[in-house]
Parts: C-alpha cells; structure tokens; sequence
C-alpha cells in the first residue's frame, strides 16, 4: 500500500472481528537496514550542503580550481584512479565475502581481510595525496579549493574509518553465527558501496576546471 | 470558569493595549507610506483571527466544561467545515502577501534619479564617501584600507579623486530627492537603519548591498546598527540629518574630496615651537601637562586626536556645556589656532616632544584588568589609541584628568553636544564603570600599562576574563 | 547490537540488577529519558538565571557592576543557545520521545537501547563542554545564538578565542548525540510498532515526534558543516566564510570567503529546528486536550496531514530570516510565499485544536490549563510571525524587540506551556503519583499571566524601533523615556515567573514521594502508556505479552458505548454497550 493512500486511512472507522487488515499484515523486519538507510539520507544530505558551499564558492573570485590547466596539480589525476581502483575492488571483495556468507558455512574471512586490506590502501592513497599536494605548497589555506579538498577527502575519509570498524565489529560479534554475519554484512556492502558512489562523485567534483563550476553554480543559480 | 473570563480580558486587554500603548511607529520621514499600509492590513487580519479564535476558546471551555451527566461529541472530522476554514485562511494570506509582495518589488526596483551614497560600517563607527562632481565613486579595495586612506581608495583610479568624504557619523541628505545608500563594512556585519525611514539592510564584509528611500521631512535622525557587531554594537549610532537643498549644497561645498585629504600640509616643527609658547604656560614647556592647573599631558598624545579636539573646541562642541570648567578655558585658547597651518605647526611640534610617563595610582589592578578589556578593544591593549577606532592614546594622561573626563562622560558633562559622535559613544561605554571605585580602578591599571608597556602580553591581555 | 524490542517476549536476563546499571549505565529507555530530562532542565535553570540578569541591565541600567557590555552579549547569547537547543531540542525529544515512543506504540524498548545510552552520555558531554567555555579565560562567546561570522572569531567581540571553539566543538557533540538518538526514535516508530499499530492509529504525539525527529536528522547536517567550516576558519585560518578584512583597524590574512554563505546554511538547519521544537509541541498539546476534554481529536486526518505538511514546508522557508541580510533581494518574494503558505496548515491545527474543545466535556485540570494556555500564547506568536514573513513588513521589525517578543511567544512561551502540559499529563505515569493540583494551578496562572505580561508590551517595544542586543538603549531622540518605565515591568515580570518556576521544581521533588497516589491509568486515557501492568512501567514495559492494537488512539465518548473512553488494546468483543444501534450508526 503506497503511503499516500495509507496517509487517507480513516482510523476511526471499526473493524469487523478478525478482519482488521492491520492485524492481518504480517510485519517483516530488520531495524538496522532502516537505521542505516537513513544514516545513508543523513550523510547524503552532509555532502550534499558541503557540495553547495563549494559551489557558491567557487564563484568568488579568489577561488582557484585544482585542475583545468597543465600546471594544475590535479589535472593528472592518476593517484586518485589508482585510489578509485582500491575502493572499488574492495566493494567487489565485500560483494564477494557476501556471496560466501550467503551459502552458509563457507570460508568469509579471506575476503573480508581482502576488502579491509583493499579500503587500507584506499586510505594509505589518499594520505600520500595530501603529502603530494603539500610538497607542492597547496597548502589547506592557500586557496579555498585546496580548503575544501582537504576538507572533501577528510569527512569522506572519516565515513570510510567508520565503515571499517562497524565492519571488523560485525566481523567479531558474529563470526559464529553464520545467518546473522550475512545479514549484517549485507548492510556493510551496501554501505560501501555507497562510499564508492560517493566518492565517485567527490572525485568528479573536485577535478574539474572553472568553466564547469561556473556551468554548475550556474544552474544552481548562484 | 477562571479561565474563560482570564481569556477574555486577556483578549480585551490586550486591545486596549494596542489602542493606549504610546509606544507606536516614529512618525515617518520617508516615501515608505506603503510599508505602514500593509503593517496595518496586516494588523486587521492578524487582530481579527487573534480575537475571533480566542474568544471562540474562552466561549467552548465556560459552555463545555465538565458536567457528569453530559458526554462529549463524537466527530472524527467534518470535511465540510475543514475546507471552509482552509479557504477562509488561505484568503486571509492572500490579503495579506500580495500588498507585501507588491511594495517589496518597489523596494528592490531602485528609481533611476537616485542619488548614490555610500554608508561604510566598521567597529563601532560609520563615515560616509559620496561620488563628487563626475557622479561616480571611485572602485575600494579593503586591502588598501589604512590610516592615510580609510576608506580603502584606489587612487589609480581617477573616478575616486573626487569622491567626498565624510568622516564622522553624520550624514546630510537632502529633501524630497531619492537617494540609494550602498551599504560596505570594512570588517564585520552591520545593518544600516533609521526607524523614521522604515527600511534597513545589513552590512557584509566583502559586498556591497543597497537601500533607497526619500527623505520626506527635515530633522535630525538615528542611525542605529542592527546587527550585533561586537562589544560596542549598542554604542554604534550614527545620524541622517534632513535638510533642505540649499543648505544641503553648502555643507557639500565644505567636505573635503579624497585627492584633498591626500595632500594636507604636514607642518613646521621649528614654526609650531614658538606657537607653543602659549600653549606651554598651563600644558608645560614639554607638553608634559600640569595637574596643579588641570592641564592635561599633550606629548605622546596622537596628533589626530589633539586636531580634532582643537576643532571641537573651536566650533563649540566641546567645552561649552555647563560645569566644564576647564574646558571653557580651553575655547578661548583654541580660537587662536584657527588657522590651518598654524595648526599644523603646532601639532607637529607636539609631535617631537618625548611621551611623558604618569605616577602610578592606587587602584584594584585586577578589577581594573578586567574592566579595561571592554576599553582595550578600542583604545588598544596597550592603551596606545589606535587611530582606525577613533580612540586616542590614554597612557600620557594623567590619573586626575582621566578621572574628570570620566566623570564627565557619565555626568552628560563632556559628549552631550549633537555632533560630538565620538564622545557620545563614550558616554555609553562609560556606563559600563560603575562607581568611583570601577573608574580608580582602571585608571590605576592604565598608569601601570605606561610602566610596564613592554613586559605585558598584547595577547593575553584582549583575552582577559 | 542486543535489542528486546523486536521480539515479543521479554528476554528475563537482559534485565539489569545493580543500581549502576539500572539508573545510571541504563539502556531502559524510560531511565534514559529521565536523564535526559534532569539534565535539560538543569541547563535550562541556568539559561533561565542567564536572562534574567540580562533583563535586570535592560530594566535597570547602571545599576549592577558586574554586568558590562562583554558580559551581557554572553548571556544573551549563552541563554538563546541553551534554551533552543540544549533544553527544548533536547527535553522534547531525547525526554518526552524516548519516554513515550516505546510507550505509545507498544514496544518493549528502542530498536537499539545501547545506542540510545550513548546518545544520553554524548549529550551530557556536550553539556559538559557548553558548561566548559563558563571558566575558559575570554568566558563564553558572546557572538548571539546564530554566531554569525565574521564576528563571531574575531577579537571584539567576547569569548572570540576559547568560548567560540567549545561552542563549536559542544554543538558538532550534540549533533552526533542526536543523529545516533534520531535514529532510535525513527527506526522504533517504523520497526516496533506492536500488532495492529499503523501509522494512521499512531497517536499524534507520535506522528510529532516522528517528523520532528526526521527533520533533526536532515536539519542538523547544516549546522555541523557550518560549525565545522567555521571552526576551520577561526582554527586553521582557512577563507570559507571570512572575506577580506580588517579587524579593529588591522588588516587580516583572510580573503574571498562569504559570510552569507554560513547565515543560509545556519538557517537551513535554523528554521526546521523551530518545528524539531513545535511539532512533539503540537503532537502532545493534542492528546492532552482528547483526554482531558474526553473527546476525539476533532479532524485527526488534518491533523497528521498537516504535521507533513509543516515538516516538508519548513525546509523552503528559511531565508525568511534573512529578508534584510544583504542576500538577493529577489529571493525575498519566493521566500514570503512560502512562509506564508505555511501558515494554512499551522492555522488549520490551531482550528482543530479548538474545534477538540467544542463540544467536549472539559476537565478544567493542570495539563488542561496549560493546554489552553498554549492554544492562547500560539495563537499569538503565530499571528506575530506573519508580520515577519511578509517580507516588507519585515523591514521596519526585523532586529527588533518585535522579533524577540515573537519568538519567545512562539518557540518560548507555547512550547513550554506544552512541556508543563506533558509534565503535569505524563508524571503519573513516569512515577506513579500526581503533582500538587494546586502547586500546579498557581503554577499556571503565575507562568500564564506573567509570561503575557512581559512578551505583550515587548512587541510595541520593536514596533517603536528598539533594536535587540543593546547594551544601553539610552541617547537616541526617537526611544522615550516610558521606554525605560516599560522595560522595567517588563523585567519585574519576567523575574517573577523565573522565580515562579522553583515552585514547579519543588513540586516535582515533592510529589515524587508525597503526590497522590494515581494508579495504572488516572486521566482515563485511550493511549496504550496507560495500559501498562506496572505504574511506573518496568523494563520491558509490557508483562508477558505486548499489547495489540484494535483502534486509533481517540476513542472518546463514543456513543453508544458505557465508558466514555475505550484503550486502544481493547477489541471490539469486549466493549459493553449501552446503545448497540446508535454506536454502529457512529461508525458508518
């Protein structure tokens, strides 16, 4: 039943004994996939006001954009494909430790200290950018686009640290009980998957040139 | 059954309030006629629905109060009666928007005649800049903000030779023309309001923003900032006086442009000697002060500071209110300096003479810590004036004048007069001392800052609790 | 996680047993809540003490020595911060929602009590820092509740260097304190509903709480990113809001930066966090006026429909705060429409609310009063808020004592009335014993009157011009000296009904162990709180089974029927009739 027509029930009106639909629905559950789904509406909504800002940002004139021009730093961004590799091909070994749980006592572990490794690489990544950029003298306050890369990467980064200790806590409560391990991990691929996207997008964001933010800014009539 | 006659007089009261209550719109200075219009739809809609629902709810509780042989109603809803009340509502809105949204498109819609003023806001002050003869302000930059050029000009650019500036908080306007004030703050938020006029904008650091009214009445009004701007925020007036276009155009004639405030005479240190002479009879050879005759120190005093005060002195804002004494003095003294360069002279011979150094005073230096955070933002954390804020040097002074001055402020004594804005701000910010203990106590940490100027910490001290 | 609450037999080894465990380290959601609750009403005496030295400098300048201007801009700021989000956020949700969702819906805890416990702890934590910038050197900043910068880091204004960062720090706390309780509240009301419990036969308390909670969850977000790039601006010396500047005559190393980028993201949070506050507010003003003027909620459809309504409105109207802030001026005609707009459904609410009252059966009661009370004082700041929202009409009151005196009647005095209302409604069953009814009513009409008395004159103060945040009010032409007389009532007023309030206190400490006895269900109510085995309800809540649900949560005086309520786990079966024909009739 869509909610809008379950919005024009009308409460008051009695029920027949034994045929009141609400006691006959029989109700499926699982609070932690709810739970998650709005903290994925919540972080969705953080980056989404963190993407807004940096967009009437950039339209301020002393914004200058991380890549566009040969010189810029970003412009050849092959660190940050090589990050992007490492955090997908984690999602795809939780993908796979999935798969594993899913047909009940098979051998998880492997792949789960696969995707743990993979998302360490992805971290270990992004800290050698940041020493990359700082060697280059773009500094956290030289210019607001170095600001809000910094700024990008690092709740970016914090979302994924997250990720890894709800995982290894997962990981070590359930390590025994083979339906519930597969229930949860379920929820911490779909997380992760969401990181990807996420990131996927952050990296879009940040390594485009001025005509684009202004296009961008444009439409969201900044 | 309380309740209900509570209720009602609470509805009737609160008429009677509305109707008595001599606390009621300024009258009005400006076209913005309309503004009070759609106050008072708004005022019969709102009032309409405030006493039709409440004397609707005194009514249900006395006729329904609880009574054991009675049942309440059963009625889940009744659309009927939901949609006319919906619609009802919505026509009230209507009523009330479209007139809004109407005059809001004349205030953003700015007339073509305007005139363009620019109002600029800082920490705790406002001046004024004005296009000049080519009707267009020179481009600003705060990055070229500093003491020789406060309003951040870019005197590369020839538009902004001729801009007149005004730098005090006093605007003039003239009669019946439409002038469209550009709003610029050289640090942080403001908000430029006059409550005759009815309209306001704020201030923001990094854009310019705008009004536009016509003045419609000849007086003298309040500028007020409202937006919390820091600790004196409640200290920064300013004021628009009206008047009509004659005299309007000779108080312009009479402001200075900004290629004339770039070349002032600096002065003669060897001229101004011997004018001193005068001056040296009660100030002392040295310009060291004597407190036997009240004379305060002028060495280590900012040069700015001491012109504007000859200035006042000279046009009778300060020294002529009852009770200042020695400043009446002063007036004669200072009429035989009205002469630009002499002034000059002077001011640079004061320049040359080496700060005296004031006795220490009794006095809680603690207390008076922590009271002179609040002066510190001002007068510097050293109490070494800083010309920006408009606040002169207070460590050459010594104790019993700083005490008098003081004293003078709070009594109405010194800062009364209409157009000493600066002393007017210290009136308020004097209200902060209470009692002769507060003043001794800072006076006492002021003459020991001039002490020990070099060992204290800028930094801890603006932080004190 | 361990969780009870999904299944239906109480698990008997979950249950705590030392009194660490049981009271303090609690995952019970009624202990939790309780906690909650002390602690925001502690901050809240201290933001109560706040204004009222703020209110003696207006009423009788000059007088006090410790209050100078430094001083007075803290505690203006300290109390509008604390009160809005620190009490009320706090007492409406991490207080009444933990207390009542599991309650009201027939759950035996929240989805995730541990999770729950530590929302409770990181609170206080947040509390604690809030507390903290009291004895930083500098004191707490005094920058006003919104902190608006460029000032709010910047020397010149108080506490711009320790105060400011523990304010931010206490804030971006608090918020992941109400992200993990949110999460609780919404996923309980969607997951653990008992049998029979949809969402249409959810009482109205719930559906408040329940859209109140979602708005905090998207609200909340745009104040962490402002705190967070502020705290990088002032920190880390970084440009997101800070432009070009010079500060008290010295030029700055910030550039570029805007800082009416941080006013839009804080409204954005700003203006849904007015109804976090109003809508458990309007919730529970509606189940305590069914029960105790025994009749149906009047229009319950409406009622659900416009609490949806308000919460998706309430995220494009917030700009209306910033009619004369410098932003766009042509945003102002989208923004007045909307805001205005909003005002069908809140008005809608207000007539149901009455229309409850019409031909009930009143019991003139404690909650009933405040009730009342609220339905008066809403009405009032709701009318107020359309000279606001209007957008012209905004410009000669905007910065005003008219603003102030609407928001306190609006997100001030009505949400309080509601919150006196719960407490009076709710403390049986959180305890088993009724306050003091006469406690209670000179409770009420001191708070009531007294409240009316200093918000009533203060609008004329804002329509004379008087801006807000002053210091001094003295030397200007246009502020007569009545002015001065006026502020002083004012002042007289609003202390006594801060002193007013430790009668409350007292009362509550008092009828904790003296009150009335008040048994299982005292108000007679339909909700399913009142069905419990236990007053106050033991950990689980529920005996052997959960309660089922076989109506909505109003079924008061239905005819035909002999009680003049039926609980909501009654079925039809079991109802005794007076009248077969006419009950059937009622249900066509």
């Amino acid at each position: 039943m869509s909610v809008l027509s379950r919005l024009r029930e009308k409460p008051w009106l009695a029920q027949p004994a034994g045929m009141d639909p609400a006691l006959q629905r029989a109700r499926r559950r699982w609070p932690e996939h709810t739970a998650l789904m709005f903290m994925l509406a919540i972080s969705t909504v953080l980056f989404f006001l963190f993407t807004i800002t940096f967009l009437g940002r950039t339209q301020l004139p002393d914004f200058q954009p991380l890549a566009g021009m040969p010189w810029q730093p970003l412009t050849n961004s092959v660190m940050l494909w090589l990050n992007t590799l490492w955090l997908a091909l984690s999602g795809l070994a939780m993908q796979l430790s999935l798969r594993q749980s899913r047909r009940l006592h098979k051998k998880v572990g492997p792949w789960l200290v696969l995707a743990t490794l993979l998302v360490g690489f992805f971290l270990a990544g992004q800290w050698l950018v940041w020493q990359q950029l700082l060697a280059q003298g773009y500094g956290l306050r030289t210019n607001p686009a170095n600001s809000y890369f910094y700024l990008f990467t690092a709740v970016h980064g914090v979302h994924v640290m997250a990720g890894v200790i709800a995982l290894l806590r997962v990981w070590w409560h359930s390590r025994r009980q083979p339906l519930k391990l597969s229930r949860s991990l379920q929820l911490c691929t779909t997380y992760w998957h969401f990181l990807l996207l996420l990131w996927l997008v952050l990296f879009a964001l940040l390594t485009r040139s001025a005509d684009t933010y202004n296009t961008l800014a444009a439409m969201c009539g900044f | 059954m309380a309740i209900t006659i509570i209720l009602v007089l609470l509805v009737l009261g609160s008429i009677a309030f509305h109707f008595i209550s001599p606390w009621w719109f300024t009258p009005i200075a400006s076209n913005w006629q309309s503004i009070d219009t759609t106050i008072e739809i708004t005022f019969w809609v709102t009032g309409f629905v405030f006493v039709a629902v409440n004397l609707f709810l005194a009514y249900a509780v006395f006729r329904y109060r609880f009574n054991k042989d009675r049942k309440a109603d059963y009625q889940p809803e009744n659309k009927k009666l939901e949609t006319w009340l919906t619609l009802f509502t919505t026509i009230g809105i209507v009523a009330m928007l479209a007139p809004g949204l109407y005059v809001w498109g004349q205030f953003v819609d700015v007339p073509a005649d305007a005139t363009e003023v620019e109002a600029v806001g800082q920490q705790w002050h406002w001046s004024f800049r004005l296009p000049g003869a080519d009707g267009k302000l020179g481009e600003v930059d705060s990055r070229l903000v500093s003491d020789q050029n406060p309003f951040g000009i870019n005197s590369a650019d020839p538009a902004g030779q001729d801009d007149i500036l005004i730098q005090r908080n006093e605007l003039v306007l003239p009669l019946d023309k439409p002038v469209k004030v550009l709003l610029r703050s050289k640090d942080v938020l403001h908000n430029f309001a006059v409550p005759q006029f009815r309209v306001k904008m704020d201030l923001v650091p990094g854009m310019v923003t705008y009004l536009w009214f016509t003045p419609t009445r000849e007086g003298s009004f309040d500028i007020m900032c409202e937006e919390l701007c820091g600790v004196a925020h409640f200290a920064m007036r300013g004021k628009v006086r009206v008047t009509a276009e004659t005299e309007y155009q000779q108080w312009l004639a009479a402001q200075p442009t900004f290629a004339q405030s770039q070349s002032r005479y600096a002065g003669d240190t060897s001229q101004g000697q011997a004018l001193f002479q005068v001056c040296a009879a009660c100030h002392g050879a040295v310009g060291e002060g004597n407190s036997q005759l009240n004379a305060p120190a002028l060495a280590g005093q900012s040069r700015w500071y001491l012109k504007r005060q000859l200035q006042h002195y000279q046009q009778g804002i300060r020294g002529s209110s009852e009770g200042d004494v020695y400043g009446a003095q002063m007036v004669a003294m200072a009429n035989m300096l009205r002469d630009e360069r002499n002034l000059a002279n002077v001011l640079s011979f004061i320049d040359s003479l080496p700060p005296p150094q004031p006795k220490a005073r009794q006095g809680d230096l603690q207390r008076g810590r922590s009271l002179y955070r609040n002066c510190s933002y001002c007068h510097g954390s050293q109490a070494q004036g800083i010309y920006a804020m408009n606040a002169p040097a207070l460590t050459s002074l010594d104790g019993a004048y700083l005490r008098r001055q003081l004293n003078y402020f709070k009594q109405g004594i010194r800062g009364s007069h209409k157009s000493d804005f600066y002393g007017a701000q210290m009136q308020l910010m004097a209200q902060s001392l209470h009692g002769e203990q507060d003043s001794a106590a800072v006076i006492a940490y002021i003459a020991s800052l001039s002490a020990d100027a070099a060992i204290s910490d800028d930094a801890t001290l603006r932080s004190a609790p | 996680m361990s969780h009870i609450a999904v299944t239906d037999q109480p698990d008997e080894s979950k249950h705590p047993h030392s009194f660490i465990t049981k009271y303090i380290w609690s995952q019970d959601h009624k202990v939790i809540a309780i906690q909650y609750a002390i602690t925001a009403i502690f901050v809240g005496l201290v933001a109560l003490l706040l204004s009222a030295l703020m209110r003696l400098q207006l009423g009788f300048p000059d007088r006090f020595s410790f209050i100078d201007p430094s001083a007075y801009l803290q505690f203006v700021t300290m109390h509008g911060m604390i009160m809005v989000i620190y009490l009320l956020t706090a007492l409406l949700l991490g207080g009444f929602g933990n207390y009542l969702i599991p309650l009201m819906i027939g759950a035996r805890d929240m989805v995730f009590p541990y999770l729950n416990m530590l929302s409770y702890w990181t609170y206080l934590l947040s509390v604690v820092l809030l507390l903290a910038s009291f004895f930083v050197v500098g004191g707490p900043t005094g920058a006003g509740w919104t902190l608006y910068p460029p000032q709010a880091i910047l020397p010149g204004t108080p506490g711009a260097d320790g105060g400011i960062v523990l304010m931010l720090l206490s804030l971006a706390i608090f918020i992941v304190a109400f992200t993990m309780g949110g999460l609780n509240y919404v996923t309980t009301i969607l997951q653990a509903r008992s049998k029979g419990m949809t969402l249409m036969r959810m009482p109205l308390t719930i559906w408040g709480i329940f859209i109140a909670t979602i708005l905090g969850l998207l609200a909340f977000p745009a104040l962490l990113v402002s705190a967070i790039m502020m705290l990088l601006d002032k920190v880390a010396g970084t440009s997101f809001f800070m432009p070009a500047l010079l500060s008290l005559g010295e030029q700055l190393d910030y550039s570029g930066g805007s800082p009416i980028l941080f006013q839009h993201l804080f409204w954005f949070f700003g203006h849904p966090e007015v109804y976090i506050v109003a809508l458990p507010a309007f919730g529970m003003v509606s189940d305590v006026l069914a029960t105790h003027a025994r009749k149906n909620i009047f229009g319950y459809r409406m009622m659900v429909w416009a609490i949806v309504a308000i919460g998706g409105l309430s995220f494009v109207v917030w700009a209306h705060h910033m009619y004369v802030s410098g932003m766009n001026p042509y945003f102002g005609f989208f923004f007045a429409t909307t805001t205005l707009i909003i005002a069908v459904p809140t008005a809608l609410k207000v007539y149901n609310w009455v229309l409850t009252l019409w031909r009930g059966n009143i019991h003139l009661t404690t909650p009933m009063l405040f009730a009342i009370g609220f339905i008066f004082t809403f009405v009032h700041g709701g009318l107020t808020g359309l000279f606001l929202g209007n957008v012209v009409v905004d410009l000669p009151l905007s910065d005003t004592y008219f603003v102030v005196a609407h928001f306190h009647m609006v997100m001030g005095v009505s949400p309080i009335m509601v919150l006196f209302a719960a407490i009076y409604h709710w403390f049986p069953k959180a305890t088993g014993r009724f306050l003091h009814e006469g406690w209670g009513k000179f409770h009420f009409w001191a708070t009531f009157l007294g409240t009316y008395a200093v918000y009533l004159p203060m609008h004329y103060l804002g329509f004379l011009g008087v801006p807000r945040r002053y210091f001094a009010m003295a030397g200007t032409d246009f502020i007569p000296e009545s002015a001065q007389t006026l502020n002083a009532s004012i002042t007289v007023s609003a202390i006594i009904v801060g002193v007013v309030q430790l009668v409350f206190i007292v009362n509550l400490i008092w009828s904790v162990r003296h009150g009335k006895a008040a048994g299982n269900n005292p108000w007679q109510a339909t909700t399913l709180e009142w069905q419990t085995e236990h007053t106050p309800p033991g950990h689980g809540n529920w005996g052997k089974t959960v309660p089922v649900v076989y109506r909505w949560a109003y079924d008061y005086s239905v005819p035909g029927v002999k009680e003049d309520f039926i609980p909501q786990n009654v079925p039809n079966e079991q109802l005794q009739f007076t009248d077969k024909q006419r009950y059937e009739e009622s249900q066509q």
